[in-house]
């Protein structure tokens, strides 16, 4: 590893060809990234084959605002403050489908806090809604036989009240 | 690669996304929703269903720190007077009056009067009515139904003198929608253990006793007053541990809101308050004075077990095939009392409005 103050910069190549630039240290929060880097894998760029740049920016963008390190404990709470409403806007994203790349490449490079975060805006966007708007929403084919359905939901019956 | 089935123009119906066929993502998301979905959208579909009522999923749920904040409060003003409003905490959910009075009908002849709380537990109030030989009942907080137990079986004492001594429950939602109560009757020369268990509705008696017939009673109760405060005497967090279930030594912080403890200290008739968390269906009462000075860490409290750290020292569980069939016959691991009361409300008395 380079033991000089400027951090070694890693290069990563989305699934449709496009190139990144980070900061190693950056990079690290990604355990499949830094498992790649561990076993001197890392030499060119990394293939990303399943994150789209798009999605790989906003990955980016979120690995970059977590890597800053606050300077003092005054700091500290200002940042911490700061982190929090960058999260809250990080998973306000137009399209549906952004968020579940976003979760797919999460869970791909293994960056826990980012799992963690696009998985419960997922689960925040359907915890109101209907049986029925879960299936709309997400275009769930209802598998289940009428009776079937009867049955699972007559088990449930006091939640629909 | 899977983009290409996203997006597959034409179809009436668009494939979900990739990450909701995916079993392993599914669970992430599935896992952070409230408790009520849980249940509502095990009818979406059989995948959903799958995830949603596997032991596996219901057991990383519950190590999900603040899920399911508490929603309101319990609000009584006399502990011997089971008389409660419901302070709401969350605004969609209402408020209530008096819903549950200190004397209410429970069958159409009988009618039980200054209900005492005894202990909560996991949703489940456990209460004793005035009266020899006393009665027990337990309450569930979700369908406001009383349940009365039978009588703890005397014909075995020999002696006249055959006193309860100490009563607790125990019930593990999240391993199965039975509870147990545990009752302790002593004599001059002994005190024996008696367990119930509503999924077969009858008590049972533990082989083994607290012989000791050369100390007197009143040193018995003292002896016993002292392990109680020394919490010594810890009845039983092997109800629900994990060990019994999987045969492994691991350890569950659930285990640790089971405890029974032989109190002969009813003294307390301060002010309290319950916190209730209608969620979760986990209870915490705090004394008023406490809500006064402390409230802003109530949140954290109310999972937090009455006694911490027991070391259990009396087991009279003897039928441990008991909890594999709970596990096999229950794979949907239940998180509501509510579904409790199907099997153990419906057929009896109902508290009537």
């Amino acid at each position: 590893m380079s033991s000089s103050s400027s951090s070694k910069m890693i290069e990563l190549r989305s699934s449709d060809g496009e190139t990144f630039h980070v900061e190693e240290t950056v990079v690290l929060q990604s355990e499949t990234i830094k498992q790649m880097i561990d076993d001197d894998c890392a030499n060119a760029a990394i293939p990303l084959p399943n994150v789209t740049s798009m999605t790989l920016a906003k990955v980016i963008e979120y690995i970059k605002k977590h890597a800053e390190k606050p300077k003092d404990d005054d700091d500290k709470k200002v940042a911490e403050e700061d982190l929090k409403k960058f999260d809250a806007e990080f998973v306000k994203v137009d399209q549906e489908s952004m968020l579940f790349d976003l979760v797919r490449a999460a869970n791909y490079l293994n960056i826990k806090s980012l799992l963690d975060l696009t998985c419960q805006a997922v689960a925040d966007s359907i915890k109101d809604l209907s049986v029925e708007e879960v299936r709309k929403k997400f275009n769930i084919q209802n598998d289940f036989t009428p009776e079937e359905e009867a049955k699972v939901r007559k088990e449930n019956a006091w939640a629909f009240d | 690669m899977s983009k290409n089935q996203v997006n597959h123009a034409g179809d009436n119906y668009e494939q979900p996304h990739s990450v909701l066929t995916n079993d392993d993502l599914l669970t992430e998301i599935l896992i952070r929703l409230p408790i009520l979905c849980i249940y509502l959208f095990t009818s979406v579909s059989k995948q959903w269903r799958r995830i949603l009522t596997s032991t596996h999923f219901t057991r990383n749920r519950s190590q999900i720190n603040n899920l399911d904040p508490p929603t309101g409060l319990f609000v009584s003003h006399n502990i011997y007077l089971f008389k409660c409003d419901f302070v709401s905490l969350d605004s969609r959910i209402q408020p209530r009056k008096g819903t549950v009075e200190n004397s209410f009908p429970l069958a159409s002849t009988e009618v039980v009067e200054n209900v005492k709380i005894v202990q909560y537990c996991n949703g489940l109030l456990l209460c004793t009515g005035s009266g020899w030989p006393s009665c027990y009942y337990v309450f569930n907080s979700s369908t406001n139904l009383f349940k009365r137990l039978p009588p703890p079986d005397y014909s075995h004492a020999d002696s006249p003198f055959y006193l309860s001594a100490g009563l607790r429950m125990a019930i593990d939602p999240t391993k199965s929608c039975n509870y147990k109560v545990v009752h302790a009757g002593q004599t001059s020369s002994y005190i024996d253990i008696q367990t119930y268990y509503s999924e077969t509705r009858s008590w049972s008696l533990c082989s083994d006793r607290m012989d000791d017939p050369n100390i007197t009673m009143e040193e018995y109760i003292r002896l016993e007053e002292e392990k109680a405060r020394r919490r010594a005497i810890v009845f039983n967090d092997i109800i629900a541990s994990d060990a019994i279930l999987s045969c492994e030594p691991t350890v569950s912080p659930l285990n640790d809101k089971v405890d029974f403890r032989i109190s002969f200290d009813e003294s307390d008739d301060e002010d309290y308050t319950m916190i209730y968390d209608k969620n979760s269906f986990s209870y915490k009462i705090i004394y008023v004075d406490d809500l006064k000075t402390d409230s802003k860490t109530d949140n954290d409290k109310v999972n937090m077990p009455l006694f911490p750290s027991p070391e259990p020292s009396v087991s009279c569980i003897d039928d441990l095939d008991f909890f594999k069939d709970i596990e096999n016959e229950f794979p949907a691991i239940v998180y509501n009392d509510a579904l409790t009361s199907k099997s153990d409300f419906s057929t009896e008395p109902t508290l009537c409005p």
